[in-house]
């Protein structure tokens, strides 16, 4: 298990670029254990983090430390690490079994420990039925899920998925997100990359977000949400009255402006915690019916959209 | 299990259900089926009287094996040992094992020797032993020795090819026109060059090993020494050797996912 004080990365002024273009520039970081999501969009410099996390190329400045160790060149470190690669590589004439025990025999283990480890992994992902099909012959969300299998075989400490739920179908997405969140219940720890955000979000809340190769962001969502404070935040209040409640809005020092819509009002507020403070005291005065109660800025997507203009 | 055994292991069955292997296997086959028909002739009467057995089998192992089949199998086996791991993308996924990259790299190596050994040599063996039949009894077993030092050459041959051609993976994208490269043009040229600078090829010392006659060079050859067997057996194992250190350096320090 993951040791809890230490951070399982930290990194010092990590740069890398590729001739004239920056990949990562100048980051420095530390990431707590547990769950954290990393997002940016394409060209952000997520893939270059994530390859500079699981040794896969050097930094050209800077170091970075993968569980308290530097990571390039480094194999007994990855008894600690898995990683399931976004790329759909694999050894496709071999069967799901086959590979999955061939790479654990890697790490050590004898062809029987190693097929036994292989088949709990396939267990896990849901897999032990097609575990002798070829995987060339497998789905796109088959292949994800052998690739997971790989990753959590040798039950590592560090876990790092780039981009794992491409490809999978919605029930292969919900038990995946669940097998992440019950593997990090168990004091392990995940780094997790992905465009979709609010799977992201369904996993958790520790977010790093990547943009023109530096980190724009680090911290709960929430958090984060409440650092931008300047940025109007959303809220629709559904009732049955809008017209009222818009009137009774107006001149608020925190509301920054409103949409009357037929079914509610639309407010944006620089302080939403100020706002949602002070909104049941004015439902209450006026008796106003409010059915319904939404923030659409307060997911990832809204952050991130935001964050990365 | 050792990392190298897993890795050679695990290389060994990539390899040998790859599609590389079933074309290197056909190819193998083919002098199988020259034996064969030349056999046919000689027993046919169909053929000269010169064509025996014996010389059937060397014309075969030299013009066949070492000048095209060794080359040919060494080749494609050796340059893909990497490179298909990095077009494929798979490479990924040895270097996040707790495995040293010269461990993968020797290990791969050791596979593709089993791959291209079992395919050759025995397909070699095949070759001499139906043309023998074409020979008095007992001609085979007094020529066995020869068909041993025969397999040994290829042997040798595979060794140091196959060194040299992991090299070029390890270091090249385009590693099988480089090796083409330094097989048909470097090797093939300084044959025809006076003096030593055919010392600076692989097939020299193979040749140097062979129980055939061959590397008639003519008046080339006054400008030349020509290399003992031992000499040509150590020159091909250190080589060998420091072929394989330095793609094992290589393949170390390079950063393949940039390739992909």
């Amino acid at each position: 298990m993951t040791d809890t004080a230490a951070p399982i990365i930290r990194a010092e002024g990590l740069s890398r670029w590729y001739k004239q273009v920056i990949g990562i520039n100048d980051v420095s970081l530390t990431i707590a254990p547990g769950i954290t999501g990393l997002l940016g969009p394409n060209g952000a410099g997520k893939s270059t983090f994530m390859k500079l996390i699981t040794g896969q190329i050097r930094p050209s400045r800077g170091r970075c430390l993968v569980l308290g160790q530097p990571v390039w060149n480094n194999p007994p470190l990855m008894r600690r690490v898995g990683f399931c690669p976004e790329q759909d590589a694999f050894y496709s004439g071999m069967t799901g079994l086959a590979w999955v025990r061939g790479l654990l025999t890697l790490n050590g283990w004898s062809r029987a420990a190693a097929q036994e480890k292989a088949l709990a992994a396939l267990a896990a992902v849901s897999l032990l039925e097609a575990k002798d099909k070829k995987i060339g012959a497998y789905s796109k969300g088959m292949r994800q899920r052998v690739k997971l299998a790989q990753a959590i075989a040798h039950e590592p400490e560090l876990l790092i998925l780039d981009e794992p739920l491409g490809g999978m179908d919605p029930m292969g997405r919900r038990s995946t997100i669940k097998m992440i969140k019950d593997w990090a219940a168990q004091g392990r720890s995940i780094i997790v990359s992905s465009h979709i955000l609010h799977e992201i979000e369904s996993m958790t809340s520790s977010i790093l977000l990547v943009n023109h190769g530096r980190i724009v962001a680090e911290g709960n969502v929430h958090e984060i949400r409440e650092l931008i404070e300047e940025h109007p935040h959303r809220i629709f209040i559904q009732c049955d009255d809008p017209r009222q409640l818009a009137g009774r809005l107006v001149g608020w020092p925190v509301v920054a402006g409103m949409r009357l819509d037929e079914d509610g009002v639309e407010v944006q507020t620089t302080k939403p915690d100020a706002f949602f403070t002070k909104l049941p005291d004015v439902i209450l005065a006026d008796k106003v019916r409010v059915t319904r109660l939404l923030s659409p800025d307060d997911n990832l997507q809204a952050v991130f959209d935001y964050l990365v203009k | 299990m050792s990392p190298l055994a897993a890795v050679f292991r695990l290389s060994l069955a990539v390899l040998m259900k790859s599609k590389r292997t079933l074309v290197i296997g056909l190819l193998c086959f083919l002098p199988v089926l020259g034996s064969f028909a030349g056999t046919s002739l000689i027993l046919s009467g169909v053929a000269t009287h010169e064509l025996t057995g014996f010389s059937l089998t060397s014309f075969i192992i030299v013009n066949a094996y070492v000048y095209v089949l060794l080359v040919v199998v060494t080749l494609f086996y050796g340059t893909a040992l990497i490179s298909d791991e990095v077009d494929e993308k798979t490479i990924t996924y040895l270097f996040m094992r707790p495995v040293s990259k010269t461990t993968i790299y020797l290990g791969k190596y050791l596979a593709y020797l089993v791959a291209a050994s079992s395919l050759l040599l025995p397909s070699a063996a095949i070759c001499f032993l139906i043309a023998m039949t074409a020979d008095a009894s007992g001609e085979a077993a007094h020529h066995l020795p020869i068909l041993l030092e025969d397999l040994t050459v290829l042997a040798l041959g595979i060794v140091a090819y196959g060194a040299l051609y992991a090299l070029l993976g390890a270091w090249s994208k385009r590693p099988v026109f480089v090796g083409l490269g330094f097989t048909l043009v470097w090797e093939t040229l300084v044959t025809f060059i006076p003096g030593y600078l055919s010392k600076l090829t692989i097939k020299h010392y193979l040749l140097a090993l062979l129980p055939h006659a061959v590397g008639q060079r003519g008046i080339l050859g006054l400008f030349e020494s020509p290399t003992s067997p031992a000499a040509a057996v150590v020159v091909l194992l250190l080589t060998t050797a420091g072929l394989l250190a330095l793609g094992s350096w290589m393949f170390t320090n390079k950063e393949y996912v940039l390739e992909q």
